[in-house]
Order: structure tokens, then sequence, then C-alpha cells
């Protein structure tokens, strides 16, 4: 990952297409949602099916959701995410953490949030949940008239809380199924349709059409931003993760499953698919 | 006569006032008892995460209360998934004490590596997908303005209520605990004296 990122760095200079910094911005926002993000960021959705268990409940209880068929190649390409993580990411998250001062990341966070509405507004209405919608939209004009152009979250603050939709998140709603889980290099854990979504909120960001004639380093910068502020963000509880992990593989795997499942679900608690806990003892 | 009077007029004011707090929307009487349950737990919780003990204190504090409060038998079989079956019965007690306190040290690591602090906690709503148990929902308020929704599967048999699984932000922790067990035992070609291994190191 971090000779592909500094090869992206470089790109203008070597004359590379918009086309291929749209691609890199694509690995880069990918590596910002899965790579480094916190499990409340991480995840995709394959329905967890428990079978029926006999009668005492010990039987085998079967997980057809967690298909992973290509386990030994994501295992290796996982290792090696990770590595880049604990030497690059993980490290420019503390320098940042140490040269801004909480309300000052708080508020990069908040302006990184806002940037992605028209995303957000765009999956929101293709879901058809004008609810939604009409909540994205009045974020988005509070925040941009009294949060300072969206530094502040004041329309949290006034209870309009913050969500996030993308097209991956869309085609789950429209019955398309998630494919199997995959660890891409640099994109880290996903599934085909969790990639074509990220492909197609690339597209439909106004932010990749704006900088696209911009210096490599202006147009990856909100994707920049959006990495190191999640890393920072998940600092602690990734710590915590691994060090209590006895399978750092299977344990982001399973957030990463359980936590798309939640997005797509908009966060509902759905009854049905909970797994049966026999009462044996 | 005015004796009388009085005492009709403490009955009729006594009554009233107790037609008012019936009718009043009042979270204490209208809960469910998976509901109050929840609540108490959360705010020993919240009490354990806030509180200035260091980590081996607030480990044996949680101990405490997870052994009080939630059903560790259920969790821990559960959480051997297709391997259940290998547990023998003799060694079930020492598994048992052993999840209890692989859960309590996640549970220390995972509190003492919070920035924030919690400021309290809400219950939003409930539901019985069962007549053996409820699922709670609260949210959690930090001082840093952040929220984070917390369920809880209670189970409500025998007069008793138990917590089996915890749902952290559409994370259910005891189905996560379950995938990496498993994995642990697969690991080993099906051997649970790894995960007896691990579990011991891990909550030393």
């Amino acid at each position: 990952m971090g000779v592909l990122f500094i090869d992206m760095v470089g790109m203008r200079d070597k004359g590379v297409t918009g086309l291929s910094r749209l691609l890199a911005a694509f690995c880069i926002v990918a590596a910002t949602a899965i790579f480094i993000a916190p499990p409340s960021t991480l995840a995709d959705g394959n329905r967890i099916v428990i079978q029926p268990v006999s009668d005492d409940g010990l039987d085998e209880i079967e997980e057809p959701g967690l298909d992973d068929p290509f386990e030994g190649v994501n295992r290796v390409i996982f290792a090696l995410n990770d590595t880049v993580d604990q030497i690059v990411l993980r490290p420019v998250a503390l320098v940042y953490r140490t040269v801004l001062p909480r309300p000052l990341r708080k508020g990069v966070a908040n302006f990184l949030n806002h940037a992605r509405t028209p995303v957000t507004l765009a999956n929101d209405i293709l879901q058809g949940d004008m609810k939604r919608a009409e909540t994205t939209m009045v974020r988005f004009f509070l925040n941009t008239v009294a949060g300072f152009g969206g530094l502040r979250d004041i329309a949290g603050e006034a209870g309009w809380e913050y969500h996030s939709e993308d097209f991956g998140q869309t085609l789950a709603t429209y019955g398309v199924p998630s494919g199997p889980y995959i660890v891409a290099p640099i994109l880290g854990p996903s599934t085909p349709r969790h990639l074509v979504g990220r492909a197609v909120d690339i597209l439909a960001n106004p932010w990749t059409w704006i900088l696209w004639d911009a210096t490599t380093l202006e147009s990856i910068s909100p994707t920049l931003g959006e990495t190191i502020s999640a890393r920072d963000d998940a600092l602690e509880t990734l710590d915590a993760t691994r060090e209590g992990s006895p399978d750092y593989y299977v344990t982001i795997k399973s957030l990463y499953r359980q936590n798309r499942e939640s997005e797509v679900n908009n966060g509902a608690v759905l009854e049905e698919e909970l797994p049966d806990i026999p009462d044996v003892r | 006569m005015s004796k009388t009077l009085s005492r009709r007029c403490f009955a009729s004011s006594a009554g009233a006032a107790g037609m008012a707090l019936w009718a009043l929307p009042s979270p204490g009487l209208a809960q469910e008892p998976a509901e109050r349950f929840v609540e108490v737990l959360s705010r020993q919780l919240l009490a354990i995460v806030t509180s200035d003990a260091n980590e081996g204190e607030r480990r044996q504090k949680f101990r405490t209360l997870l052994a009080a409060n939630a059903d560790i038998p259920r969790i821990a079989m559960f959480s051997l998934g297709r391997y259940a079956r290998s547990l023998a019965e003799n060694d079930r007690k020492t598994y048992f004490d052993l999840v209890a306190r692989f859960i309590a040290h996640i549970f220390s690591t995972h509190a003492l590596n919070l920035d924030i602090s919690a400021e309290g906690s809400t219950i939003t709503g409930s539901s019985k997908p069962s007549d053996r148990e409820t699922i709670v929902s609260s949210d959690v308020k930090f001082a840093n303005g952040r929220s984070m929704a917390v369920d809880w599967r209670v189970a409500t048999g025998e007069g008793t209520l138990k917590v089996t699984d915890v749902g952290v932000n559409g994370i259910w922790l005891v189905f996560q605990q379950r995938t990496e067990f498993v994995s642990v035992i697969k690991n080993a070609d099906g051997s649970l004296e790894a995960l007896f291994a691990f579990l011991r190191e891990t909550a030393r």
C-alpha cells in the first residue's frame, strides 16, 4: 500500500490521466472505509442466516452468510494491508492527534461529513427514504449557514443526527446480493457489491469533478483527510480489538459483516435475523 | 362533620393524585421489567466505566456485575458454536469461569481506551421477539456529544432476567465472540485446549 500511495502522490508529474487519478482516489476512499475504519464503519451485508438447532441446542450452527471462499488469499492480503496500516497510517494518525487539539479534529471530521452530503442525499433518494433525505438536506442547510460551512454540527446538536448512505447500501435495498467476502490489496475487507458501490459514489461525488483538474495532491486531499481523520477516530478501538483478538482476520471480517448489515438496515435490529442462543449450560 | 369532610377531601385528593400519577407519562411506571433491569444495569456499568478505579479493580467490579446479570453459561456454550458438544461435562465450570474473566478483560480494555466520558444512558424502547426474550434498546450519551446505540437481549424466563447478548452500534458482542472462539478451535484442528489456553492467557 505504501508504494502505491507514494506513486499516487507523484502521479501528476508523471503525466497520468484523470482516470488513473480517479482510480487512485477510489483506492484511498476504499482504504478509508475499510482498511483503517473503526468497527463502527466497517462491514458489508450478507444476511446472517442461522439454521435451526436441535432440541438440545448443541448441534452445529451454520453461518452461510459468512461466505469466504478465498480465505487463503484474503489472509495474505489482509496481513499486507495490516502491516502498512501499522507502519504508515497509525503513526500518521498519532501525529495528527498530537498536532491538532480535539476541537479542531472534531471540526475537520464535521466538515468531511458535510462534504459527503451529495452522495448521502443521492442514495437516500435512490432508496426511496424521503425522511432521511429531508434530514440530510436540513443538516446541510443548517450546518452550511450556522455551522461555519460544516465545521460545526449545529444540526446534530439540534437533533438532526448525522447518517451516511452509499450506493452499496442502495444496491442492497434493491436486493442485490453482496457476493463473497474479499480482501483487496489496499482496499481491505469488502464484497463485490460494496466495491461497485464505492466506485459509483466516487463518480457521483461533485468533489471528484470539481477537483478533476487540480493537482494530484489537491485532488486526493479530501480522501486523505477522510483517511487520517477516520484512522484517528479508530485508534483506541482498533488497538483494543487487536489486543483482544485471537484471530484479527476473523475479527475484522465478522465486524465488517455485522456493521455493514447494520448500515444497510439503518441501525434497526432485525429480530428474525438474530441467532437463537439456546438455553444450554 | 369537618373530620368526615377532610377525610373525604383527603381521599378524593389522594385518588386524584393516584389517577394523575397513573395517567402521567412516567418512565419508571410505564417501563417493562426488562427495561427497568437494563436501565439499572446500564447505570451500574457506566459507574464502572467512569470510575477512578484502576484496571484490576474495574475488571473485578465488572465481573461481579456480569455474574449477577448475565447468563454466562448460556453465552459460553453459544460461543462454542459447532464445538459445543466437544466440551466435557467436567470442564464446563472451568470454561464458564474463563469466559467470564475473558469478557471482563475485554470490557475493561475497551473502557480504559475510551478517551471520552459517558454522561448517561436512556432507554429508547423494547420489543418481545418471544415470550422468553425481550430486546431493550438504549442510547448512551458521551460528554463530547456523541451517542452510541446499545441493544440488549434479555432472557426473561423463570422469573429472572439475564442478559444474553449486547449489540453496540449494530455489533452483537456474543455473536462476535463466537466467531472468534470457533476460529481458535478450528485453527487448532478442533481442539478445545487451544481455546482454554487463549482464554487463560488473555484473562491472566
